[in-house]
Protein backbone atom coordinates (compact mmCIF):
# COMPACT_ATOMS: atom_id res chain seq x y z
CA UNK A 1 0.00 0.00 0.00
CA UNK A 2 1.14 3.33 -0.89
CA UNK A 3 1.41 6.24 1.69
CA UNK A 4 -1.60 7.81 -0.36
CA UNK A 5 -3.97 4.42 -0.38
CA UNK A 6 -2.91 4.14 3.26
CA UNK A 7 -4.72 7.65 3.65
CA UNK A 8 -8.02 6.68 1.70
CA UNK A 9 -7.91 3.95 4.20
CA UNK A 10 -7.99 5.33 6.59
CA UNK A 11 -10.50 8.07 5.70
CA UNK A 12 -12.35 4.95 4.00
CA UNK A 13 -12.92 3.56 7.66
CA UNK A 14 -13.20 6.98 9.11
CA UNK A 15 -16.42 7.48 7.56
CA UNK A 16 -18.05 3.92 7.41
CA UNK A 17 -16.90 3.68 10.81
CA UNK A 18 -20.66 4.63 12.87
CA UNK A 19 -22.32 2.27 10.55
CA UNK A 20 -19.94 -0.62 11.48
CA UNK A 21 -20.49 -0.23 15.05
CA UNK A 22 -24.37 0.30 14.24
CA UNK A 23 -23.67 -2.81 12.17
CA UNK A 24 -22.24 -4.50 15.17
CA UNK A 25 -24.50 -3.26 17.70
CA UNK A 26 -27.40 -3.10 16.31
CA UNK A 27 -27.42 -6.87 13.71
CA UNK A 28 -24.70 -9.11 14.72
CA UNK A 29 -24.33 -9.37 18.23
CA UNK A 30 -28.39 -9.26 18.35
CA UNK A 31 -28.76 -11.80 15.82
CA UNK A 32 -25.74 -14.41 17.18
CA UNK A 33 -26.69 -13.83 21.19
CA UNK A 34 -30.43 -15.26 19.13
CA UNK A 35 -28.88 -18.03 17.66
CA UNK A 36 -27.66 -18.53 21.48
CA UNK A 37 -30.43 -18.32 23.49
CA UNK A 38 -32.83 -20.19 21.28
CA UNK A 39 -30.89 -23.24 22.57
CA UNK A 40 -31.39 -21.87 26.31
CA UNK A 41 -34.15 -21.56 28.38
CA UNK A 42 -34.61 -17.93 29.26
CA UNK A 43 -37.18 -16.10 31.12
CA UNK A 44 -35.14 -13.06 31.67
CA UNK A 45 -35.48 -13.57 35.51
CA UNK A 46 -32.95 -16.08 35.74
CA UNK A 47 -29.46 -16.10 33.26
CA UNK A 48 -30.27 -18.00 29.97
CA UNK A 49 -29.82 -22.03 30.59
CA UNK A 50 -28.29 -24.09 27.96
CA UNK A 51 -30.77 -27.07 27.01
CA UNK A 52 -29.36 -28.24 23.38
CA UNK A 53 -32.45 -28.79 20.61
CA UNK A 54 -35.20 -28.56 23.13
CA UNK A 55 -36.85 -25.74 21.76
CA UNK A 56 -36.56 -27.05 18.36
CA UNK A 57 -38.50 -30.36 19.15
CA UNK A 58 -40.97 -28.49 21.29
CA UNK A 59 -41.60 -26.35 18.42
CA UNK A 60 -42.21 -29.26 15.93
CA UNK A 61 -44.77 -30.55 18.14
CA UNK A 62 -46.20 -27.29 18.78
CA UNK A 63 -49.93 -27.18 17.13
CA UNK A 64 -50.25 -22.79 17.74
CA UNK A 65 -46.77 -22.74 16.00
CA UNK A 66 -47.92 -24.72 12.79
CA UNK A 67 -50.88 -22.76 12.87
CA UNK A 68 -49.15 -19.82 12.82
CA UNK A 69 -46.92 -21.01 9.78
CA UNK A 70 -49.74 -22.50 8.16
CA UNK A 71 -51.63 -18.80 8.58
CA UNK A 72 -48.51 -16.79 7.25
CA UNK A 73 -47.84 -19.37 4.50
CA UNK A 74 -51.42 -18.94 3.32
CA UNK A 75 -51.05 -15.35 3.32
CA UNK A 76 -47.87 -15.42 1.29
CA UNK A 77 -49.35 -18.03 -1.24
CA UNK A 78 -52.52 -16.17 -1.55
CA UNK A 79 -51.44 -12.23 -0.66
CA UNK A 80 -48.41 -11.99 -2.47
CA UNK A 81 -49.39 -12.80 -5.98
CA UNK A 82 -52.22 -11.42 -5.48
CA UNK A 83 -51.51 -7.61 -4.89
CA UNK A 84 -49.04 -8.06 -7.17
CA UNK A 85 -51.43 -9.36 -10.04
CA UNK A 86 -53.62 -6.18 -8.56
CA UNK A 87 -50.63 -3.51 -8.55
CA UNK A 88 -49.62 -4.58 -11.98
CA UNK A 89 -53.36 -4.68 -13.30
CA UNK A 90 -53.42 -1.28 -11.98
CA UNK A 91 -50.13 0.12 -13.17
CA UNK A 92 -50.57 -1.04 -16.70
CA UNK A 93 -53.35 1.12 -16.93
CA UNK A 94 -51.47 4.32 -15.93
CA UNK A 95 -49.12 3.39 -18.84
CA UNK A 96 -51.86 2.33 -21.34
CA UNK A 97 -53.47 6.38 -20.67
CA UNK A 98 -50.18 8.28 -19.49
CA UNK A 99 -49.63 11.85 -20.54
CA UNK A 100 -52.59 13.46 -18.66
CA UNK A 101 -51.96 15.74 -15.43
CA UNK A 102 -55.28 14.71 -14.02
CA UNK A 103 -53.46 10.95 -13.99
CA UNK A 104 -50.62 11.79 -12.24
CA UNK A 105 -53.24 13.21 -9.29
CA UNK A 106 -54.63 9.80 -9.17
CA UNK A 107 -51.70 7.93 -8.39
CA UNK A 108 -52.10 9.65 -4.98
CA UNK A 109 -55.24 7.62 -4.22
CA UNK A 110 -53.58 4.55 -4.80
CA UNK A 111 -49.93 5.66 -3.05
CA UNK A 112 -51.41 7.01 0.22
CA UNK A 113 -52.61 4.38 2.39
CA UNK A 114 -49.21 2.86 2.17
CA UNK A 115 -47.76 6.22 4.20
CA UNK A 116 -50.58 6.13 6.22
CA UNK A 117 -50.23 3.86 9.64
CA UNK A 118 -51.08 0.54 9.25
CA UNK A 119 -53.04 0.66 12.50
CA UNK A 120 -55.05 3.47 11.52
CA UNK A 121 -56.16 1.31 8.38
CA UNK A 122 -56.61 -1.23 10.26
CA UNK A 123 -58.45 0.52 13.11
CA UNK A 124 -61.30 1.40 10.03
CA UNK A 125 -61.22 -1.42 8.66
CA UNK A 126 -62.19 -3.13 11.61
CA UNK A 127 -65.10 -0.65 11.81
CA UNK A 128 -65.82 -1.13 8.38
CA UNK A 129 -66.16 -5.29 8.65
CA UNK A 130 -67.99 -4.86 11.72
CA UNK A 131 -70.69 -7.48 11.63
CA UNK A 132 -73.86 -5.24 12.85
CA UNK A 133 -72.86 -1.94 11.70
CA UNK A 134 -70.12 -2.59 9.14
CA UNK A 135 -70.33 -0.60 5.62
CA UNK A 136 -68.86 -3.14 3.93
CA UNK A 137 -71.07 -6.09 4.14
CA UNK A 138 -73.36 -2.90 3.50
CA UNK A 139 -72.02 -2.62 -0.12
CA UNK A 140 -72.20 -6.00 -0.76
CA UNK A 141 -75.92 -6.03 0.21
CA UNK A 142 -77.18 -3.72 -2.34
CA UNK A 143 -75.27 -5.81 -4.39
CA UNK A 144 -77.67 -8.97 -3.05
CA UNK A 145 -74.73 -10.89 -1.52
CA UNK A 146 -75.15 -11.67 2.31
CA UNK A 147 -71.99 -10.94 3.32
CA UNK A 148 -70.33 -13.35 6.17
CA UNK A 149 -69.46 -12.20 9.70
CA UNK A 150 -65.70 -11.25 8.32
CA UNK A 151 -63.84 -11.07 11.58
CA UNK A 152 -65.66 -13.58 13.97
CA UNK A 153 -65.78 -16.93 11.57
CA UNK A 154 -62.81 -18.96 11.48
CA UNK A 155 -63.12 -19.33 7.79
CA UNK A 156 -63.23 -15.46 7.00
CA UNK A 157 -60.88 -14.04 8.74
CA UNK A 158 -57.80 -14.89 6.41
CA UNK A 159 -59.60 -13.44 3.09
CA UNK A 160 -60.36 -10.40 5.16
CA UNK A 161 -56.56 -9.73 6.06
CA UNK A 162 -55.90 -10.15 2.38
CA UNK A 163 -58.25 -7.71 1.35
CA UNK A 164 -57.26 -5.32 3.74
CA UNK A 165 -54.11 -5.87 2.69
CA UNK A 166 -55.00 -4.61 -0.91
CA UNK A 167 -54.36 -1.62 -0.24
CA UNK A 168 -50.96 -1.50 0.27
CA UNK A 169 -50.22 -1.99 -3.31
CA UNK A 170 -48.75 1.22 -3.81
CA UNK A 171 -45.17 1.22 -3.56
CA UNK A 172 -45.22 -1.75 -6.44
CA UNK A 173 -47.63 -0.40 -8.70
CA UNK A 174 -45.03 3.05 -8.74
CA UNK A 175 -42.19 0.62 -9.68
CA UNK A 176 -44.29 -1.45 -12.03
CA UNK A 177 -45.57 2.42 -13.90
CA UNK A 178 -41.72 3.15 -13.99
CA UNK A 179 -40.61 -0.31 -15.10
CA UNK A 180 -43.72 -0.42 -18.15
CA UNK A 181 -42.28 3.45 -19.19
CA UNK A 182 -38.45 2.25 -19.12
CA UNK A 183 -39.46 -0.67 -21.83
CA UNK A 184 -38.11 1.21 -25.50
CA UNK A 185 -41.21 2.10 -27.62
CA UNK A 186 -39.18 0.41 -31.00
CA UNK A 187 -39.71 -3.14 -29.61
CA UNK A 188 -43.40 -2.75 -29.61
CA UNK A 189 -43.38 -1.16 -32.84
CA UNK A 190 -41.31 -3.95 -34.02
CA UNK A 191 -43.89 -6.73 -33.04
CA UNK A 192 -46.67 -4.58 -34.57
CA UNK A 193 -44.90 -4.37 -38.27
CA UNK A 194 -44.68 -8.13 -37.44
CA UNK A 195 -47.92 -8.82 -36.69
CA UNK A 196 -47.80 -9.82 -33.43
CA UNK A 197 -51.16 -10.05 -30.97
CA UNK A 198 -51.15 -8.16 -27.69
CA UNK A 199 -50.88 -11.69 -26.09
CA UNK A 200 -47.41 -12.50 -27.74
CA UNK A 201 -46.49 -8.53 -26.70
CA UNK A 202 -47.00 -9.13 -23.65
CA UNK A 203 -45.34 -12.54 -22.91
CA UNK A 204 -42.45 -11.83 -25.05
CA UNK A 205 -41.51 -8.42 -24.68
CA UNK A 206 -43.64 -6.72 -21.22
CA UNK A 207 -42.97 -8.97 -18.88
CA UNK A 208 -39.39 -9.71 -19.58
CA UNK A 209 -38.52 -6.38 -19.70
CA UNK A 210 -40.00 -5.28 -16.59
CA UNK A 211 -39.09 -8.48 -15.00
CA UNK A 212 -36.71 -7.03 -12.97
CA UNK A 213 -39.41 -4.98 -11.07
CA UNK A 214 -41.68 -8.35 -10.77
CA UNK A 215 -38.36 -9.76 -9.06
CA UNK A 216 -37.78 -6.59 -6.78
CA UNK A 217 -41.66 -6.18 -5.65
CA UNK A 218 -42.06 -10.16 -5.22
CA UNK A 219 -39.21 -10.40 -2.62
CA UNK A 220 -40.10 -6.85 -0.74
CA UNK A 221 -43.38 -8.33 -0.33
CA UNK A 222 -42.64 -12.06 0.21
CA UNK A 223 -40.58 -10.53 3.85
CA UNK A 224 -43.02 -7.91 5.07
CA UNK A 225 -45.71 -10.61 4.66
CA UNK A 226 -43.54 -13.27 6.68
CA UNK A 227 -43.09 -10.77 9.77
CA UNK A 228 -46.92 -9.75 9.48
CA UNK A 229 -48.33 -8.67 12.27
CA UNK A 230 -50.39 -5.22 13.30
CA UNK A 231 -53.19 -6.21 10.36
CA UNK A 232 -54.08 -9.32 12.09
CA UNK A 233 -53.11 -8.15 15.63
CA UNK A 234 -55.36 -4.84 15.14
CA UNK A 235 -58.53 -6.61 13.37
CA UNK A 236 -58.81 -9.88 14.89
CA UNK A 237 -56.15 -10.73 17.39
CA UNK A 238 -54.79 -13.51 15.23
CA UNK A 239 -58.12 -15.17 16.33
CA UNK A 240 -60.75 -16.82 16.26
CA UNK A 241 -59.19 -20.01 17.36
CA UNK A 242 -56.16 -19.04 15.84
CA UNK A 243 -57.54 -19.14 12.39
CA UNK A 244 -55.51 -15.59 11.61
CA UNK A 245 -52.38 -15.97 14.01
CA UNK A 246 -49.54 -15.22 12.15
CA UNK A 247 -45.81 -16.31 12.53
CA UNK A 248 -44.88 -13.08 14.30
CA UNK A 249 -47.70 -12.97 16.39
CA UNK A 250 -46.56 -16.34 18.00
CA UNK A 251 -42.66 -14.97 18.23
CA UNK A 252 -44.02 -11.78 19.82
CA UNK A 253 -46.19 -13.51 22.75
CA UNK A 254 -43.56 -16.24 23.41
CA UNK A 255 -41.14 -13.78 24.09
CA UNK A 256 -43.40 -11.00 25.59
CA UNK A 257 -46.64 -12.38 26.71
CA UNK A 258 -45.16 -15.68 28.12
CA UNK A 259 -40.99 -14.38 28.37
CA UNK A 260 -40.21 -17.38 26.85
CA UNK A 261 -37.03 -16.02 25.19
CA UNK A 262 -35.63 -19.20 24.34
CA UNK A 263 -38.31 -21.03 22.58
CA UNK A 264 -39.06 -17.61 20.93
CA UNK A 265 -35.93 -16.94 19.75
CA UNK A 266 -35.98 -20.87 18.32
CA UNK A 267 -39.49 -19.86 16.31
CA UNK A 268 -37.38 -16.38 15.28
CA UNK A 269 -34.40 -18.12 14.02
CA UNK A 270 -36.67 -20.79 11.56
CA UNK A 271 -38.53 -17.69 10.55
CA UNK A 272 -34.92 -15.82 9.48
CA UNK A 273 -33.59 -19.04 7.99
CA UNK A 274 -37.03 -19.50 5.41
CA UNK A 275 -37.28 -16.25 4.81
CA UNK A 276 -33.09 -16.87 3.82
CA UNK A 277 -33.93 -19.73 1.90
CA UNK A 278 -36.98 -18.06 0.18
CA UNK A 279 -35.30 -15.33 -0.98
CA UNK A 280 -32.14 -17.66 -2.88
CA UNK A 281 -35.06 -19.79 -3.86
CA UNK A 282 -36.89 -17.21 -5.75
CA UNK A 283 -33.23 -15.43 -7.03
CA UNK A 284 -31.97 -19.22 -8.59
CA UNK A 285 -35.70 -20.28 -9.99
CA UNK A 286 -35.42 -16.45 -11.65
CA UNK A 287 -31.88 -16.64 -12.85
CA UNK A 288 -32.48 -17.17 -16.50
CA UNK A 289 -36.01 -15.31 -16.62
CA UNK A 290 -34.42 -11.99 -15.44
CA UNK A 291 -33.52 -9.83 -18.24
CA UNK A 292 -31.39 -6.96 -16.66
CA UNK A 293 -30.64 -4.33 -19.67
CA UNK A 294 -27.10 -4.67 -21.38
CA UNK A 295 -25.51 -1.93 -20.09
CA UNK A 296 -23.80 -3.83 -17.55
CA UNK B 1 -67.07 -4.81 -32.16
CA UNK B 2 -63.45 -2.48 -32.27
CA UNK B 3 -63.55 0.03 -29.84
CA UNK B 4 -62.15 3.45 -30.89
CA UNK B 5 -58.60 4.13 -29.10
CA UNK B 6 -59.78 7.51 -27.15
CA UNK B 7 -62.87 5.48 -26.23
CA UNK B 8 -61.17 2.83 -24.95
CA UNK B 9 -58.54 5.26 -23.02
CA UNK B 10 -61.57 6.96 -21.49
CA UNK B 11 -62.84 3.98 -20.40
CA UNK B 12 -59.57 3.27 -18.96
CA UNK B 13 -59.45 6.50 -17.05
CA UNK B 14 -62.96 5.59 -15.75
CA UNK B 15 -62.36 2.31 -14.09
CA UNK B 16 -58.74 3.51 -12.87
CA UNK B 17 -60.92 7.17 -10.82
CA UNK B 18 -63.36 4.13 -9.98
CA UNK B 19 -60.50 1.85 -8.00
CA UNK B 20 -59.05 5.18 -6.90
CA UNK B 21 -62.30 5.79 -5.03
CA UNK B 22 -62.81 2.63 -3.86
CA UNK B 23 -59.02 3.20 -2.33
CA UNK B 24 -59.87 6.48 -1.04
CA UNK B 25 -63.24 5.30 0.79
CA UNK B 26 -61.40 3.77 3.92
CA UNK B 27 -60.18 7.56 4.94
CA UNK B 28 -63.36 9.18 3.45
CA UNK B 29 -65.49 6.74 6.01
CA UNK B 30 -62.75 7.25 9.15
CA UNK B 31 -63.49 11.06 8.11
CA UNK B 32 -67.39 10.84 8.22
CA UNK B 33 -67.84 8.86 11.24
CA UNK B 34 -65.73 10.90 13.35
CA UNK B 35 -68.11 13.73 12.95
CA UNK B 36 -70.78 11.67 13.55
CA UNK B 37 -72.60 10.65 17.00
CA UNK B 38 -72.45 6.94 18.27
CA UNK B 39 -75.92 6.38 18.14
CA UNK B 40 -76.27 6.79 13.94
CA UNK B 41 -73.18 3.98 13.77
CA UNK B 42 -76.33 1.11 13.89
CA UNK B 43 -79.08 2.69 11.77
CA UNK B 44 -79.73 1.34 8.43
CA UNK B 45 -79.34 2.22 5.49
CA UNK B 46 -76.21 3.34 6.45
CA UNK B 47 -75.15 7.09 4.46
CA UNK B 48 -72.70 8.37 3.33
CA UNK B 49 -73.16 11.95 5.03
CA UNK B 50 -73.48 12.09 8.59
CA UNK B 51 -76.91 12.96 9.54
CA UNK B 52 -75.54 15.01 12.43
CA UNK B 53 -73.05 16.63 12.60
CA UNK B 54 -70.90 17.33 16.17
CA UNK B 55 -66.86 18.46 15.28
CA UNK B 56 -67.19 18.11 19.16
CA UNK B 57 -66.57 14.40 19.02
CA UNK B 58 -62.68 15.79 18.29
CA UNK B 59 -63.02 17.63 21.78
CA UNK B 60 -63.66 14.85 23.45
CA UNK B 61 -61.48 12.44 21.51
CA UNK B 62 -58.55 14.58 22.69
CA UNK B 63 -59.55 13.82 25.91
CA UNK B 64 -60.81 10.47 25.88
CA UNK B 65 -57.05 9.44 25.48
CA UNK B 66 -53.99 11.60 26.32
CA UNK B 67 -53.50 12.43 22.79
CA UNK B 68 -51.31 15.47 22.79
CA UNK B 69 -48.68 13.46 24.90
CA UNK B 70 -49.01 10.89 22.29
CA UNK B 71 -48.28 12.72 19.53
CA UNK B 72 -45.59 14.48 21.02
CA UNK B 73 -44.23 11.19 21.85
CA UNK B 74 -44.42 9.96 18.58
CA UNK B 75 -43.15 13.52 17.26
CA UNK B 76 -39.99 13.31 19.44
CA UNK B 77 -39.29 9.92 18.35
CA UNK B 78 -39.68 10.16 14.80
CA UNK B 79 -37.88 13.41 14.53
CA UNK B 80 -34.65 12.54 16.47
CA UNK B 81 -34.68 9.64 14.43
CA UNK B 82 -34.82 11.10 11.18
CA UNK B 83 -32.03 13.65 12.01
CA UNK B 84 -30.00 10.95 13.06
CA UNK B 85 -30.28 8.65 10.60
CA UNK B 86 -30.32 11.33 7.19
CA UNK B 87 -26.86 12.65 9.13
CA UNK B 88 -25.62 9.75 9.74
CA UNK B 89 -26.46 7.76 6.74
CA UNK B 90 -25.27 10.63 4.66
CA UNK B 91 -21.32 10.56 6.23
CA UNK B 92 -21.29 6.72 5.66
CA UNK B 93 -22.84 7.24 1.80
CA UNK B 94 -19.76 9.57 1.46
CA UNK B 95 -17.46 6.47 2.32
CA UNK B 96 -18.93 3.84 0.47
CA UNK B 97 -18.60 6.10 -2.81
CA UNK B 98 -16.12 8.64 -3.04
CA UNK B 99 -13.30 7.33 -1.01
CA UNK B 100 -11.59 4.10 -2.64
CA UNK B 101 -10.49 1.60 0.17
CA UNK B 102 -10.08 -2.28 0.48
CA UNK B 103 -12.89 -4.15 1.37
CA UNK B 104 -15.28 -1.50 0.60
CA UNK B 105 -17.47 -3.26 -1.83
CA UNK B 106 -17.91 -6.00 0.46
CA UNK B 107 -18.74 -4.94 3.47
CA UNK B 108 -21.33 -2.07 1.58
CA UNK B 109 -22.71 -6.30 -0.03
CA UNK B 110 -23.60 -7.10 3.90
CA UNK B 111 -25.01 -3.92 4.53
CA UNK B 112 -27.81 -4.27 1.66
CA UNK B 113 -28.32 -7.92 3.06
CA UNK B 114 -29.12 -6.59 6.46
CA UNK B 115 -32.36 -5.23 4.65
CA UNK B 116 -33.25 -8.54 4.60
CA UNK B 117 -33.78 -9.55 7.98
CA UNK B 118 -36.79 -9.55 9.34
CA UNK B 119 -37.27 -7.24 12.52
CA UNK B 120 -39.70 -10.19 14.52
CA UNK B 121 -35.72 -11.83 14.12
CA UNK B 122 -34.19 -9.11 15.79
CA UNK B 123 -36.65 -8.25 18.69
CA UNK B 124 -35.61 -10.43 21.05
CA UNK B 125 -31.78 -10.01 21.46
CA UNK B 126 -32.46 -6.20 20.64
CA UNK B 127 -34.74 -6.07 23.79
CA UNK B 128 -32.80 -8.00 25.83
CA UNK B 129 -29.77 -5.65 24.51
CA UNK B 130 -31.23 -2.82 25.26
CA UNK B 131 -32.57 -3.85 28.48
CA UNK B 132 -29.31 -4.54 29.68
CA UNK B 133 -28.25 -0.53 28.76
CA UNK B 134 -31.24 0.24 31.16
CA UNK B 135 -32.62 1.78 27.73
CA UNK B 136 -36.48 -0.03 28.55
CA UNK B 137 -38.36 2.57 30.01
CA UNK B 138 -36.61 5.06 27.98
CA UNK B 139 -37.55 6.48 24.01
CA UNK B 140 -33.76 5.69 23.59
CA UNK B 141 -34.69 2.53 21.82
CA UNK B 142 -36.56 3.95 19.29
CA UNK B 143 -34.58 6.56 17.88
CA UNK B 144 -30.45 6.05 19.43
CA UNK B 145 -29.94 3.21 16.87
CA UNK B 146 -31.11 5.79 13.93
CA UNK B 147 -27.55 7.95 14.88
CA UNK B 148 -25.88 5.16 13.72
CA UNK B 149 -27.37 4.83 10.09
CA UNK B 150 -29.65 2.59 8.31
CA UNK B 151 -29.31 0.18 5.36
CA UNK B 152 -31.49 1.75 3.39
CA UNK B 153 -30.59 5.17 3.86
CA UNK B 154 -27.08 4.67 3.27
CA UNK B 155 -28.19 2.76 -0.01
CA UNK B 156 -30.18 5.40 -1.12
CA UNK B 157 -27.65 8.44 -0.85
CA UNK B 158 -24.87 6.25 -2.19
CA UNK B 159 -26.92 6.35 -5.51
CA UNK B 160 -26.54 9.77 -5.67
CA UNK B 161 -23.06 10.18 -4.38
CA UNK B 162 -22.02 7.88 -7.38
CA UNK B 163 -23.35 10.74 -9.77
CA UNK B 164 -20.86 13.40 -8.55
CA UNK B 165 -18.49 13.30 -11.03
CA UNK B 166 -15.00 11.93 -9.30
CA UNK B 167 -13.08 14.84 -11.03
CA UNK B 168 -14.77 17.49 -8.61
CA UNK B 169 -13.85 15.23 -5.56
CA UNK B 170 -9.72 15.27 -7.57
CA UNK B 171 -9.76 18.90 -7.93
CA UNK B 172 -11.02 19.40 -4.38
CA UNK B 173 -8.26 17.28 -2.80
CA UNK B 174 -5.98 19.07 -5.30
CA UNK B 175 -6.88 22.23 -3.57
CA UNK B 176 -6.16 20.65 -0.31
CA UNK B 177 -9.11 19.97 1.11
CA UNK B 178 -9.71 17.01 3.30
CA UNK B 179 -12.56 13.94 2.87
CA UNK B 180 -14.43 15.34 5.58
CA UNK B 181 -14.57 18.92 4.19
CA UNK B 182 -15.49 17.68 0.45
CA UNK B 183 -18.24 16.12 2.40
CA UNK B 184 -19.54 18.95 4.38
CA UNK B 185 -18.94 21.66 0.99
CA UNK B 186 -19.72 19.50 -2.17
CA UNK B 187 -21.31 16.31 -1.34
CA UNK B 188 -24.00 17.47 1.26
CA UNK B 189 -24.96 21.01 -0.55
CA UNK B 190 -25.12 18.72 -3.93
CA UNK B 191 -27.47 16.30 -2.95
CA UNK B 192 -30.06 18.17 -0.48
CA UNK B 193 -33.17 16.63 -2.70
CA UNK B 194 -32.20 13.29 -2.01
CA UNK B 195 -31.27 13.75 1.64
CA UNK B 196 -34.88 15.27 1.92
CA UNK B 197 -36.69 12.41 0.57
CA UNK B 198 -34.27 10.09 2.87
CA UNK B 199 -35.59 12.56 5.72
CA UNK B 200 -39.18 11.92 4.64
CA UNK B 201 -38.75 8.20 4.12
CA UNK B 202 -37.53 7.71 8.11
CA UNK B 203 -40.22 10.30 9.42
CA UNK B 204 -43.48 8.05 7.92
CA UNK B 205 -41.38 5.29 9.18
CA UNK B 206 -40.89 5.81 12.46
CA UNK B 207 -44.48 8.20 12.35
CA UNK B 208 -46.28 4.22 11.29
CA UNK B 209 -44.51 2.24 13.23
CA UNK B 210 -46.32 -0.59 15.62
CA UNK B 211 -44.76 -3.17 16.30
CA UNK B 212 -40.88 -1.43 17.67
CA UNK B 213 -42.84 0.55 20.09
CA UNK B 214 -44.84 -1.84 21.23
CA UNK B 215 -41.83 -4.33 22.15
CA UNK B 216 -39.70 -1.44 23.87
CA UNK B 217 -42.20 0.97 25.07
CA UNK B 218 -43.89 -0.68 28.30
CA UNK B 219 -44.87 2.33 30.61
CA UNK B 220 -48.46 3.96 28.96
CA UNK B 221 -47.10 7.55 29.18
CA UNK B 222 -44.58 6.91 26.89
CA UNK B 223 -46.83 5.22 23.92
CA UNK B 224 -47.02 6.30 20.83
CA UNK B 225 -49.90 7.37 18.60
CA UNK B 226 -50.37 4.00 17.21
CA UNK B 227 -49.61 1.77 20.24
CA UNK B 228 -52.30 4.71 21.96
CA UNK B 229 -55.06 3.91 19.09
CA UNK B 230 -54.63 0.45 18.88
CA UNK B 231 -54.56 -0.21 23.05
CA UNK B 232 -57.98 2.29 22.63
CA UNK B 233 -59.53 0.15 20.38
CA UNK B 234 -58.87 -2.61 22.35
CA UNK B 235 -60.33 -1.08 25.54
CA UNK B 236 -63.16 -3.92 26.61
CA UNK B 237 -66.80 -2.54 26.95
CA UNK B 238 -67.15 -1.29 23.68
CA UNK B 239 -65.56 0.97 21.56
CA UNK B 240 -66.21 4.45 21.40
CA UNK B 241 -65.69 4.36 17.31
CA UNK B 242 -66.60 7.61 16.39
CA UNK B 243 -63.93 9.28 18.75
CA UNK B 244 -61.00 6.42 17.99
CA UNK B 245 -61.90 7.68 14.39
CA UNK B 246 -61.93 11.51 15.47
CA UNK B 247 -58.39 10.73 16.89
CA UNK B 248 -57.34 8.40 14.33
CA UNK B 249 -58.22 11.44 11.87
CA UNK B 250 -55.62 13.69 13.95
CA UNK B 251 -52.90 10.95 13.57
CA UNK B 252 -52.79 10.90 10.07
CA UNK B 253 -53.03 14.71 9.35
CA UNK B 254 -48.83 14.94 9.57
CA UNK B 255 -49.11 11.96 7.02
CA UNK B 256 -51.45 14.40 4.61
CA UNK B 257 -49.20 17.27 5.28
CA UNK B 258 -46.33 15.35 4.19
CA UNK B 259 -47.89 14.00 1.51
CA UNK B 260 -49.85 16.97 -0.12
CA UNK B 261 -46.30 19.12 -0.44
CA UNK B 262 -44.32 16.40 -1.11
CA UNK B 263 -45.49 13.56 -3.00
CA UNK B 264 -43.46 14.14 -6.23
CA UNK B 265 -39.99 13.34 -4.24
CA UNK B 266 -41.88 10.23 -2.59
CA UNK B 267 -42.39 8.80 -5.70
CA UNK B 268 -38.78 9.29 -7.45
CA UNK B 269 -37.57 8.12 -3.66
CA UNK B 270 -39.31 4.59 -4.65
CA UNK B 271 -38.30 4.68 -8.31
CA UNK B 272 -34.41 5.08 -6.93
CA UNK B 273 -34.74 2.12 -3.98
CA UNK B 274 -36.29 0.20 -6.89
CA UNK B 275 -33.11 0.79 -8.89
CA UNK B 276 -34.86 1.26 -12.14
CA UNK B 277 -33.50 5.04 -12.23
CA UNK B 278 -30.44 7.05 -10.49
Amino acid sequence: MTKREKKEFIWGVVFVFPWMIGLALFYFYPILTSLYYSFTRYTIISAPKWVGLLNYKWLLTDNIFWTSVENTLYFMVIGVPLTQITALVIAYMFYYVRKSKTLGFLKVFYLFPVLVPGVILAIVWNLMLNSQYGVFNFFLHLLGINGPNWLESTYWTKPAIVLVGLWYIGMSMIIYIAALNDVPKELYEVADLDGAKWWTKLSQITIPMISPAVLFNIITGMISIIQLFDLPYILTSGGPNYSSYTWAMQIYDNAFTYMNMGYASASAWLLFLITFALTVLIFILSKNKIYYGGEE
Amino acid sequence: MKMRPHIRKLLVVLVLVFFAAIFAFPFYWMVITSFEPLKDFMKLPLVFFPRHFIPENYIRAIHYMPFFKYFLNSSWIAIMSTIGTTLTSSFVAYGFSKIKWPMRDLIFMITLATMMIPFVVLMIPLYIEFKSFGWIGSFKPLWVPAWFGSAWSIFFLRQFYMTIPSELVDAAKVDGASHLQIWFRIALPLTKPALSVVALFNFIWSWQSFLQPLVFLNNKDMYTLTLGLASFQQRHGGVEWNLLMAAATLATIPILIIFVFMNKYLIEGIHITSGLKG
